[in-house]
């Protein structure tokens, strides 16, 4: 019973695998592919084969999709609209919000690839899996050994400085920062930073103004769609905040290493 | 004065205007929907409208039926319990207790790493979870009745305020479980409180068909002794009511359509309060038409406010909650029965 309520179920078996697939084998070179996350559109134009995109998200800015149809959001996607464009590869990141309708639109028989992208690890394997996915298995190879090559290039940039105590926030009404689990909170220890969240259990972990005050950061780094004059609570008032410019930061897929430049940069400024 | 016909022709000639209405709801649905479909080209089997029409828009129609007739099925049993016409298992704290159990459930099996009992909520038949979902509400019906009784006797007003209490406790526990869990699961979790309509498969909509069907066929096979409750216990029990056991057969039976819309659909407000109200309003008090009427009106009622819910904003590219139409239609239209009521008193 209750594809809602299983959702609220949290992660189970298949739909919690690194890499998954769902409904009927997708034909060897899909030619109608629909996205179910900005990241996964960023996966397939960095492949080159943004042509074979028929749908994506309502939050898919790239002008290379702005004409093409949308099909919800990322929690909320809308297995009608999937449905309509009767699409040979739908390509999900599991969320629980998108589980009920993605499981539907595979009960109708359209092939579903679904990937992970919480880790960097979990966007390489994603790059891969989906070139594979689309017969380009070398050029997601490429695109994975590149930000692969890349993330080394920033880590040995890094290593001549020292370690900046940050803090990467992704929300402010309450605190919400990357932890050492998530993407982001891999790349801000790459490029230099020394996340002063800890080795906390949560990707996202949540905490009080107090302990925010308490780890005191040198440089507060506020991802790009948090919004406002930055009301940081006032025991953050010692630290460097720095507005994250670049959306990449946001985004688990190819612009990762965008995303690497950026950060090291807010992090260690005048060494661009 | 003109006689009135006798309850059983009556019920019949209600259900059967009202299974026409429910048919109607059920075509609307079908019909529309955020995609333009074409009809003709569903029916004859033409993709991708065959698909969008009848493996989604259908499933999903056919759930609010089966939570609509629940709900409103569990409101009159509890109505009738409780000689409260504001009884019904959201207000009462009923819908909250299968919340709880059913998020305490998953919660633990996910703390426990047990994923398989959540994951079994995915077949059909009686899962898990579904099973916490019903046992909630069993524990907080009876706890609501148990705490309700003063002095010996039922009191309606003190029940009632008791459930209140209840479903603040009860949405407190659950808060507290959503703030421990990553914010896109406790997104979900929200969507689910508010009262939302998905895609079951067949299978898990079969299986929540005969448990509501069970429940409701129990409900009103016992509408004729809810008449007599609403004599008072002394008052039932002198003209020959078993009322213990009638009263224990009403509770576990509106427990049970409450589990099953739960846990499918989580807590939809207003169907279980304002549908056996109008009903009654429109047809008297005799139970023996009421219950029928109520459950396929919500059946109907609940269908026609998804519909509207994927209409509404269709524009923006998404669909707000049914729980939030099911509130922002029943709130207003509540008041004005109640205005209503009150100037004819």
């Amino acid at each position: 019973m209750g594809s809602s309520l299983l959702a609220v179920a949290l992660g189970v078996a298949l739909y919690a695998a690194p890499v998954a697939h769902l409904g009927p084998p997708a034909p060897a070179s899909p030619k109608r592919i629909v996205t179910l996350a900005p990241s996964l559109t960023e996966v397939v134009l960095a492949l080159g084969e943004g042509a074979r995109l028929v749908g994506v998200t309502r939050y898919d800015d790239d002008p290379r999709v702005a004409s093409l149809a949308r099909v919800g959001g990322f929690t909320d996607p809308s297995a009608e609209a999937i449905a309509k464009l009767q699409p040979d590869l739908v390509i999900a990141q599991p969320s629980p919000g998108n589980r009920g309708p993605v499981e539907a639109v595979a009960r109708l028989g359209a092939p579903i690839l679904v990937v992970r992208l919480d880790t960097v690890a979990d966007v390489l394997d994603a790059l891969r899996a989906v070139g594979a996915a689309l017969g380009k298995a070398s050029a997601g190879e490429a695109l994975a050994r590149g930000l692969e090559a890349k993330r080394a290039q920033v880590r040995a940039r890094a290593a001549g400085s020292p370690r900046v105590k940050s803090l990467l926030l992704l929300g402010v009404e309450p605190l919400v920062a990357a932890g050492p689990g998530s993407f982001a909170g891999e790349l801000l220890t790459d490029a230099g930073g020394d996340n002063v969240v800890g080795e906390s259990a949560a990707p996202y972990p949540t905490f009080s103004a107090e302990r925010a005050a308490a780890l005191r950061p040198a440089v507060v780094l506020v991802a790009p769609d948090v919004g406002g004059d930055l009301p940081l609570p006032p025991g953050l008032s010692g630290a460097r905040v720095v507005r994250v410019s670049s959306f990449a930061v946001l985004r688990p897929g190819p612009r990762l290493g965008e995303a690497l430049d950026e950060l090291y940069g807010d992090l260690h400024p005048g060494k661009k | 004065m003109t006689r009135r016909a006798s309850a059983p022709a009556r019920a019949l000639l209600v259900s059967g205007a009202l299974v026409i209405v429910l048919a109607l709801s059920l075509a609307a649905a079908v019909a529309t929907g955020a995609q333009p479909i074409d009809l003709g080209r569903a029916w004859a089997g033409l993709q991708p409208d065959r698909d969008i029409a009848f493996s989604l828009r259908l499933p999903r129609a056919v759930l609010g039926a089966i939570v609509g007739a629940s709900l409103a099925g569990a409101g009159v049993a509890l109505q009738a319990l409780l000689r409260n016409p504001l009884a019904d298992p959201f207000v009462l704290g009923v819908s909250g207790g299968a919340a709880l159990g059913a998020t305490v459930l998953s919660a633990f099996a996910v703390v426990a790493g047990l994923p398989a009992i959540a994951d079994a909520a995915g077949a059909a038949g009686l899962s898990p979870v579904a099973a916490a979902a019903f046992l909630g509400a069993l524990a907080a019906a009876v706890g609501v009745y148990a705490l309700g009784r003063a002095g010996g006797r039922l009191v309606p007003e003190r029940a009632l305020l008791v459930g209140v209490v209840f479903n603040a406790f009860a949405s407190a526990i659950i808060t507290g479980i959503k703030v421990t869990v990553s914010p896109s699961k406790a997104q979900s979790l929200l969507s689910w409180l508010v009262g939302t309509l998905g895609y079951e498969s067949p299978g898990a909509l079969a299986a929540a068909g005969v448990f509501s069907g069970v429940g409701l066929a129990v409900i009103g096979l016992l509408s004729g002794r809810m008449n007599l409750l609403a004599l008072g216990e002394e008052g039932a029990a002198a003209v020959g009511v078993d009322v213990p056991r009638t009263r224990a057969l009403l509770f576990v039976a509106a427990s049970l359509v409450t589990g099953a819309a739960v846990s499918l659909a989580g807590l939809i407000g207003f169907v279980g309060l304002l549908v056996p109200h109008a009903a009654r309003l429109a047809l008297g008090p005799d139970y023996r038409v009421v219950v029928p009427a109520s459950a396929l009106g919500g059946a109907a009622a609940l269908v026609l406010a998804d519909t509207l819910a994927r209409l509404l904003f269709r524009s923006l590219g998404t669909e707000p909650p049914v729980g939030v139409v099911t509130a922002l239609v029943g709130g207003p239209v509540f008041l004005w029965m109640l205005s209503r009521e009150g100037a004819r008193a």
